[in-house]
């Protein structure tokens, strides 16, 4: 168990800094796929399966496919990598002192913690949780998610496309 | 302990995705990269999220909730954000992030 985290630890780190630093943005992307499909493998580590399950479903599938498509819809349209003027030299910068002062509060806040022996997840107890407790919880995601597929496909929309309707003409 | 990884392993796990996912969106030049870091920090917090359910059996399936939840948001981030770049791209012809700057003062 151990070095199965070990294992998909490291796939999952080395793929996301290969993410983050490919020129090549389609190789980007695949590792970025290869970096959520062992996001879903650390989930399957802490028996989290649905959730492992829908990282698959959601993240490698759908955000994926989607990134893939902004890719190619926006080919060849940078040539820089990194940006000018010493701006992503302060940007690394940043991003390790934040990451070192994070493993030193959590190293000094759980040096000693361990994980329990009980905690199974099981499907049925999450969909008790999802109609039960957190329903309320859903109904605003649902919201949330038809308001923001609205909003994209107003966003995208080519100018002069909503012309009928004079008082959205802010698309 | 049936040979598990320590929770604090964990955590330093995701403090390190976290980490490359910032960086990536301080440093990279291309708006597309940046909403990827965004997702790779996202997918940090949902690994500690679960790393808490996990610990706290005493809480129900709450922790799960949340990273179920925290994923939705990020696909509608993901959606509207990539709409933002296309059209973007469209006024521009550029994805790159220092291209669209006609809110700064001083300049037309």
């Amino acid at each position: 168990m151990s070095i199965a985290f070990y294992i998909v630890a490291g796939l999952t780190l080395a793929s996301a800094i290969a993410a983050m630093s490919l020129s090549n943005f389609v190789h980007a992307i695949l590792c970025l796929m290869v970096f959520f499909a062992g996001v879903a493998g650390v989930f399957l580590t802490l028996n989290a399966d649905f959730l492992a399950g829908a990282q698959m479903l959601l993240y490698v599938g759908a955000v994926g496919v989607l990134l893939i498509f902004a890719i190619m819809f926006t080919r060849n349209a940078v040539s820089e990598l990194f940006r000018g003027s010493g701006g992503w030299l302060s940007g690394i910068v940043v991003a390790t002192l934040v990451s070192s002062l994070i493993i030193a509060g959590v190293r000094d806040a759980y040096s000693t913690a361990v994980f329990p022996e009980v905690a199974q997840s099981s499907v049925k107890a999450l969909g008790e949780a999802l109609s039960g407790r957190h329903l309320g919880a859903l109904v605003v995601t649902g919201v949330l998610l038809t308001a923001a597929m609205i909003g994209a496909v107003l966003v995208a929309l080519p100018a002069g496309a909503v012309e009928t309707a004079p008082e959205e003409d802010e698309a | 302990m049936s040979g598990m990884a320590a929770p604090s392993e964990y955590f330093i796990l995701s403090a390190l995705i976290f980490g490359v996912g910032l960086a990536g969106v301080l440093s990279r030049r291309n708006l597309i990269a940046v909403l990827a870091g965004v997702e790779i920090m996202l997918a940090a917090a949902n690994i500690n999220f679960v790393v808490l359910w996990r610990m706290t059996p005493d809480a129900g399936q709450t922790g799960q909730m949340f990273a179920l939840f925290s994923m939705a948001v990020a696909a509608a981030e993901i959606a509207v954000g990539l709409a933002l770049v296309i059209q973007i791209y469209r006024h521009f012809r550029s994805s790159s992030i220092e291209k669209p700057h006609l809110l700064k003062d001083g300049e037309e």
